[in-house]
């Protein structure tokens, strides 16, 4: 356990450095980014003034290792565009955008588990329909599912708001209603996805020779289910949902878009589109984090799960 | 094209032509450029002129969708090319060459897994700016790990397989291995992936499109789409069009790759014996001692279901088990033992289904009941032991567990009561420590000690019936023997009745009252167990006991052993460890030995003996860390060079040959690599080469997928013979086929030697096998070489306890019970020395 938390650690490490001095790299490659700011018709020294504010006249090596010190200690710099603080940006939005795609996240595992579970065990119909709902869930695009979703029941049924965010402590009831259909245009695809794989998960379970040896002492079919068939299943279907929730944070920068949410998505996007390069990194370096905490956290509840790790 | 014959692939074909048309004429079908605007369209719904109305700047809809589609999927294409071609390089160098270049590569790939890579998209594009080509290269490069694992998997899988090590024995070099055996595997696995990769990188356009970051201006679907969001309380019909061509073509691509693995899947795979058809005169029924049968089988007739439709795999079968009778159910594989139990027991996969006849235990029909009805009489009154012990226990749960659950769930003891009961089993079926075996998880514990958990597992409500379906096959001989005495002592001890699935004629001479013999899903015949083997009624079962290697001939001596051709010298091989600071593990510690020119020996040993890795060390597959191989009195030489003298036939006959190639391709590869012979003469040599192996002409065209066991062996012989050696290895050759098919195989090996003067190493587990085939025999254990001899010598007379144990765990078709009680009672006793 300690080994791969460590080793898991380290690799992490790497990649922030790797990845953030990369993209510091590139941005020497580039034209110069002031004229996104001042635009085109600023003046040299304008420029050149710009330029030493933000610290582009000096060395990119510098540049970054000062920017690396900064992040160690929690400073990641201000925005070129707002001249906030990017950590204070970013924080702002973080808990949207995280419960978006948590909610979402839970909501696919649960449904796709379920529905997986129920296919594979009863095949027929059930199963060919999950085929179905697993290429359509794939090839539609989750924008658009948003904007029908809008289009439906926020401008012809007026059932549910099109835009906005309310937070969860102004009121509860607004913000699942403000919630519902960006949650299930996020999740609508990764339902399927992870029906599917966990209906190929628990049937290849249901295919072991074990599974016969425990029918074949009698053990009532609901707990050779539950107990058997669901425990040796899982590890997949943990992995198959924490690749989903990677997937649902860029279906959510998206969703975002589409129903007026402020959160990290919609930062990113911004900040991407007038090449505001330290909020991007800001974005990039909170992106990696989560991800890396997800998979952390399943490669330990799959490596606890799996008795070969757990008895070194 | 026959997958062209469903339909939702015909649709999907049509849908994606469309889309290919769009994408290289588009510009010239569109009614007006892709950026005309005509303010008087703007938002108008569809009306003359503009089809599909026009968007929120009065630009024309089916313009912009057509013009859109080349950017959209050469995008696409593109990323997927990128990440096919480095998914697939470095996947393949990985996946064959392993330890540092897997180790390197698998890191990188997965630090570049666990980037959430839309945000890295975006950060790309805010660093490098809108421009099609880069980012989507830059998507194919974040993509390329899925198809790095995806090629890393194929390459390892086929790695493992014995028709790479026979490639690599020929003197074939990495590069042509890799291109001729590995690649078209990658290339297969490639086909279903390839078609969602570009999807996703389709879709993942779509979104960079969407929020603006695209080419500013330019025409394309996901611009269209955020052009309809920015317009969806006017005009909400706007998003139609993009969005269902973006769904429609991923949607068909996806379609279309499913079909082509669906039609590569469904190549149809011939099953050995296992369509039933015209058979000679049926068998001479049994006589029904239908009053007082414990388990009464008639007329039971079990059939799946197939490609190629309903096949029948028990046909009409009897069999009837007394309560206390130990019954044997023998028969060669495909002959329908293990499914006619499991149709008893009703454990049959969901393929398969009883179509016929009847099951009934204790007066009451088994194959009427419901699986609540069944789980009361299966557990409590009969219990399963089956073949493979390591996959019968769930590896997630403790053996202790597995054990208390069912006697919870029948006998309703509380959690103390059946753990006493657990532990008393495991005690009782010879387990050392109970406690701790109890407290293991599966994986912790070996075969045997596996298969004495599921015995005790199956009796452990005390059930009148036993079904053991080959319960020692797995394992090694010395602890098959224990295994057999402890079911014996069971039933005696609790007068329960056995029915015992085999191929093992000696397991049914050492346990068995009365016998049943299956062959083809039919019964042969059925008799006392003495009877059958003083006078088998059907030739079929004449031929079976003729064919058991205890009964079968020996081979005549070779006439002229020559010069040692073979000298191994104090040989040292360690298998490295996985993880850094492992210490490699040695299997072989310094084993020396010779095989002489035209000689047999014959190399015996269990499981981790270092039998095989010997053999595999000779090859040149195995890293030999000390000692020497010589050949003919010189150092052992390089692998082309070497290939022309040594070579090899390997145990299984389902591996050694690349099922994709044709027997003609796989014999001639040999010849063309070194060059020994033009095309003409290469048919020539193979039609001489199947003739030597008694192979029809005609099976040069065909696949090694379409051959049974015995057939693919030949090939493989076959194959071995091309280059001419003086010496091949033979690691189990005959061990995964059926004993009449083995008793061919070897004697076809004999006379290829009588011919040709061939020296072998025989590598087998089977001491009878090897002293029939052998002038001298070598005995392995742990490593070390215990004893070499004579044949007859050392299997009649050994002079080391192991190889006498080994010989005293060997089942005699013998059906005299005194001589078999004897044979235990040695075996006890040489027991009970070693362990004072």
């Amino acid at each position: 356990m300690l080994r791969l938390l460590s080793r898991r650690l380290i690799a992490a490490g790497v990649l922030l450095v790797v990845i953030t001095a990369l993209t510091s790299l590139l941005t020497t490659l580039v034209p110069d980014p002031t004229h996104n700011l001042l635009g085109m018709t600023a003046t040299p020294e304008q420029v050149a003034a710009k330029r030493v504010e933000l610290g582009l006249d000096r060395p990119v090596s510098v540049r970054y290792l000062d920017w690396l010190g900064g992040a160690v200690q929690g400073d990641l710099g201000v925005s070129w565009f707002t001249g906030l603080p990017v950590v204070e940006t970013i924080t702002a939005r973080l808990p949207i955008t995280v419960s978006l795609a948590v909610i979402a996240t839970l909501v696919s595992a649960v449904t796709g588990i379920a529905f997986g579970m129920a296919a594979a065990i009863r095949r027929g119909w059930l199963d060919r329909a999950l085929q179905v709902a697993a290429a359509l869930g794939f090839a539609v695009p989750g924008m658009w599912v948003a904007l029908l979703l809008v289009i439906v029941f926020a401008v012809q049924l007026r059932w549910l708001p099109a835009t906005g965010y309310v937070a969860f402590a102004e009121s509860p009831a607004d913000w699942a209603r403000s919630l519902l259909l960006p949650v299930v245009a996020i999740a609508a695809g990764s339902v399927a996805a992870v029906a599917a794989q966990t209906r190929n998960a628990v049937a290849a379970v249901l295919n072991q020779d074990y599974v016969r040896t425990l029918r074949s002492r009698g053990l009532p079919r609901r707990r050779l289910l539950l107990r058997h068939v669901l425990r040796n299943a899982a590890p997949t279907a943990l992995t198959v949902v924490s690749l989903q929730f990677i997937g649902l944070l860029g279906g959510a920068i998206i969703v975002e878009q589409i129903f007026a949410i402020n959160g990290l998505g919609s930062l990113a996007a911004a900040a991407s589109s007038r090449s505001d390069i330290p909020v991007v990194l800001g974005v990039v370096v909170v992106g990696v984090l989560i991800v890396l905490t997800v998979n952390l956290v399943v490669d330990l509840l799959v490596s606890w799960l799996d008795p070969k790790v757990r008895t070194p | 094209m026959s997958l062209l014959r469903r339909p939702a692939a015909l649709v999907a074909a049509v849908v994606l032509l469309l889309v290919v048309v769009a994408a290289v004429a588009g510009a010239w079908l569109a009614p007006y450029g892709p950026d005309q605007v005509d303010l008087r369209a703007a938002l108008a719904g569809p009306g003359p002129g503009h089809p599909l109305g026009g968007d929120g700047s009065g630009r024309d809809v089916l313009s912009r969708l057509l013009h859109g589609t080349r950017a959209t999927v050469s995008g696409a294409l593109l990323a997927a090319g990128v990440a096919l071609v480095m998914g697939v390089v470095a996947g393949t160098l990985a996946g064959y060459f392993a330890r540092w270049a897997d180790a390197v590569a698998s890191w990188l790939f997965n630090l570049l897994m666990a980037l959430p890579a839309f945000i890295v998209v975006l950060a790309f594009v805010a660093v490098m700016g809108p421009d099609l080509v880069g980012t989507m290269a830059f998507v194919g490069f974040l993509a390329s790990p899925s198809i790095y694992r995806l090629v890393r998997a194929a390459t390892m899988r086929v790695r493992g397989e014995f028709y790479i090590d026979a490639a690599r024995v020929s003197g074939l070099s990495d590069l042509r291995v890799v291109r001729r055996h590995v690649l078209p595997v990658v290339r297969s696995a490639i086909i279903v992936q390839a078609p969602l990769l570009f999807g996703a990188a389709l879709l993942l356009q779509a979104g960079i499109d969407f929020l603006g970051l695209g080419e500013p201006g330019a025409a394309s679907w996901g611009a269209m789409l955020n052009d309809a969001a920015a317009n969806v309380f006017r005009a909400p019909w706007l998003s139609i069009w993009p969005g269902l061509a973006i769904a429609a073509t991923v949607l068909a691509v996806t379609v279309l790759g499913n079909a082509v693995r669906d039609a590569l899947e469904d190549t149809p795979i011939q099953a050995a014996g296992r369509a039933p058809s015209t058979r000679g005169p049926a068998a001479s029924p049994a006589p029904a001692p239908a009053d007082g049968a414990l388990l009464a089988v008639s007329g039971l007739t079990v059939t799946h279901r197939t490609a190629g439709g309903e096949v029948t795999v028990v046909d009409g079968v009897d069999l009837q088990v007394r309560p206390g009778e130990v019954v044997g159910l023998v028969g060669e594989s495909g002959s329908g033992k293990t499914q006619t139990v499991l149709a008893a027991l009703g454990l049959l996969p969901p393929s398969g289904r009883v179509a016929a006849g009847s099951v009934r235990f204790a007066g009451a029909e088994l194959t009427e009941m419901t699986e609540r009805e069944l789980n009361r009489v299966r557990g409590p009154r009969i219990g399963y032991v089956s073949q493979e012990p390591m996959s019968n226990l769930d590896p997630s749960f403790r053996v202790g567990s597995q054990l208390v659950e069912p006697l919870r769930a029948h006998l309703g003891l509380s959690r103390r009561a059946a753990r006493r009961r657990a532990l008393e089993l495991l005690a009782r079926v010879g387990i050392a420590e109970p406690e701790r075996i109890y407290r293991a998880y599966p994986h912790e514990i070996s075969g045997g000690t596996a298969q004495r958990v599921l015995i005790a597992g199956a009796i452990s409500c005390d059930p009148e019936l036993l079904v053991a379906d080959e319960p020692t096959t797995a394992l090694d001989v010395t602890v098959q023997a224990e295994v057999l005495d402890l079911l014996r002592s069971l039933q005696s001890e609790r007068d329960m009745a056995v029915l015992l699935v085999t191929h093992d004629l000696g397991v049914v001479a050492d346990m068995c009252d009365r016998v049943t013999v299956m062959r083809d899903g039919r019964l042969v015949e059925s008799a006392p167990t003495r009877t059958l083997f003083a006078q088998p009624a059907q030739p079929y079962t004449k031929d079976l006991l003729a064919a058991n290697p205890h009964n079968a001939a020996r081979r005549e001596r070779s006439a002229a052993v020559g010069p040692p051709l073979l000298e191994i010298d104090r040989l040292r091989v360690d298998y490295p460890q996985r993880g850094l600071g492992r210490p490699p593990v040695r299997v072989l510690k310094e084993v020396s030995l010779t095989v002489g020119e035209g000689e047999t020996l014959g190399l015996v040993g269990e499981s981790g003996s270092g039998k095989t890795t010997l053999g595999r060390a000779v090859l040149g597959l195995a890293p030999i860390v000390g000692g020497s191989i010589r050949y003919g009195g010189q150092p052992l030489p390089g692998r082309r060079a070497r290939a022309r003298q040594i070579q090899a036939v390997f145990q299984d006959p389902f591996s050694s040959l690349n099922p994709a190639m044709s027997i003609h391709d796989i014999l001639v590869e040999p010849l063309l690599a070194h060059g020994m012979a033009d095309r003409a003469e290469a048919d020539r040599r193979i039609a001489l080469l199947l003739d030597r192996v008694e192979l029809p002409a005609g099976t040069g065209a065909r696949r090694a997928r379409e051959l049974s066991g015995g057939q693919r062996q030949r090939v493989a012989i076959a194959r071995a013979l091309a280059l001419g050696p003086r010496l091949i290895i033979c690691d189990e050759p005959v061990s995964a086929l059926d004993v009449s098919t083995q008793a061919q195989v070897l004697a076809l090996l004999t006379e290829i030697q009588r011919d040709t003067g061939v020296s072998y190493l025989f590598i087998s587990h089977d001491l009878a096998v090897v002293r029939n085939v052998s002038d001298r025999v070598a005995v392995m254990s742990g490593g070390v070489l215990v004893e070499t001899g004579d044949a007859e010598q050392v299997t009649t007379e050994p002079r080391d306890p192991y190889t006498r144990r080994l010989l005293l765990s060997a089942l005699v078709p013998d059906p005299d019970p005194d001589r078999q009680a004897a044979r235990r009672a040695a075996r006890l006793g040489l027991a009970a020395k070693e362990q004072a």
